[in-house]
């Protein structure tokens, strides 16, 4: 069954120490966007973690994340970051993979508004 | 099937405290921006959820307090505020509790709501 | 009759699917209570259901037997055996040992493309994660 809907994978987890959430969210996300869907990840609270530039889990013997992300943007998923969930955490842009859009948090609406589905991981 | 871009009406289902995860702050102030785009907005607190209806508990219950007063619905499962022993009077004042969550709150998801998020 | 067993008497069949993704296991939360008497719930009221079972959701499949106190995997049993249709992650399930003999009947492990389809034909969805 091919799948056209827009779904939006909202992202509270993305840290190492908790790994199956967010890597379950893009594998999910992967899936959805193989089969024909639209999907937008929308990172916040601990979510914008996922997006670190210079994550590296090598020593914890767990896989990249940034190897899965690769895959859904090049699938044509899309990934937007609460400002104040990066702020509040110490973090700028500049911190995370350049293809990270960073968006005001009362804008979350309008992506409720333009996604049929909105999946909290 | 669901229209994207067919939205009037937003549920939000918050199943925990606010101090378990900010979650619940966020999910309750994306409620009432949508109140301010003209949305109609209800949320619906069960499980651990409905320690945030406690009147001056906190942001969340501010917040939930302020969604009322702009013409929002604040439902309350009748079996969890049962067990959470929460006095009555210490309950924000407009909530509903309801006594067959489980069927209004399909009710709600399946007819009465365009969009749910859960928290 | 045990618990849930009266609320499937009168039902019409309705045109529209609920789906319900479970990430949480059973004990740890209410999560997997909560969604399984909603799966049953909207099935009483004629709703098609569906339920995937994804990262330590796929735990519920495995409490099969009976329990003189809180039984999350008895609420499955029922809303299997009233029509919700219940699929638990293949992955997920072999990562926790999980083998298709040791789970409640009628529960088909399978990979996430079929929770894919499942999504592609519902009218709500919900997701149950804390």
């Amino acid at each position: 069954m091919s799948m056209k809907k827009k779904i939006m994978i909202s992202l509270m987890h993305g840290t190492y120490g908790h790994h199956d959430d967010c890597y379950g969210a893009i594998q999910l996300a992967n899936a959805i966007v193989a089969k024909g869907g639209e999907v937008t990840l929308f990172l916040r609270s601990d979510g914008v973690y996922f997006a670190m530039k210079a994550q590296n889990p090598t020593g914890l013997g767990l896989p990249n994340n940034l190897a899965e992300i690769s895959d859904f943007l090049e699938l044509g998923g899309t990934i937007k970051v609460d400002s104040n969930a990066l702020t509040s955490r110490g973090l700028e842009p500049r911190d995370l993979i350049d293809e990270a859009e960073i968006m005001d948090s009362a804008l979350a609406i309008d992506l409720i508004e333009q996604h049929e589905f909105c999946l909290t991981f | 099937m669901t229209e994207t871009g067919n939205f009037n009406s937003l549920g939000i289902v918050i199943a925990h405290t606010a101090a378990v995860h900010e979650n619940a702050h966020q999910v309750v102030s994306l409620g009432l921006e949508a109140m301010k785009r003209g949305k109609r907005v209800g949320f619906f607190l069960l499980s651990d959820g409905v320690y945030n209806a406690i009147r001056g508990s906190g942001e969340v219950a501010a917040g939930l307090s302020q969604a009322i007063s702009g013409g929002g619905k604040v439902f309350l499962s009748s079996e969890h505020v049962v067990a959470s022993g929460i006095p009555g009077e210490k309950l924000i004042p407009g909530t509903e509790t309801l006594e067959k969550p489980y069927e209004a709150l399909v009710d709600l998801i399946m007819e009465e709501w365009d969009r749910v998020i859960m928290c | 009759m045990g618990q849930g067993d009266n609320v499937l008497e009168e039902k019409t069949e309705k045109d529209k699917t609920l789906s319900i993704l479970l990430l949480r296991g059973p004990y740890v939360s209410e999560y997997a209570e909560i969604a399984s008497k909603l799966a049953l719930t909207a099935r009483k009221k004629g709703y098609k259901v569906n339920m995937f079972l994804y990262l330590d959701g796929v735990w519920l499949q495995h409490i099969k037997g009976f329990k003189d106190f809180s039984n999350p995997g008895d609420w499955l049993k029922r809303a299997v055996r009233k029509g919700v249709t219940v699929r638990a992650c293949e992955r997920c399930s072999s990562a926790r040992d999980l083998t298709p003999d040791d789970t409640i009947k009628g529960i088909e492990q399978s990979g996430l493309y079929s929770f894919v389809d499942m999504l592609a034909e519902s009218d709500r969805v919900l997701t149950f994660i804390g």
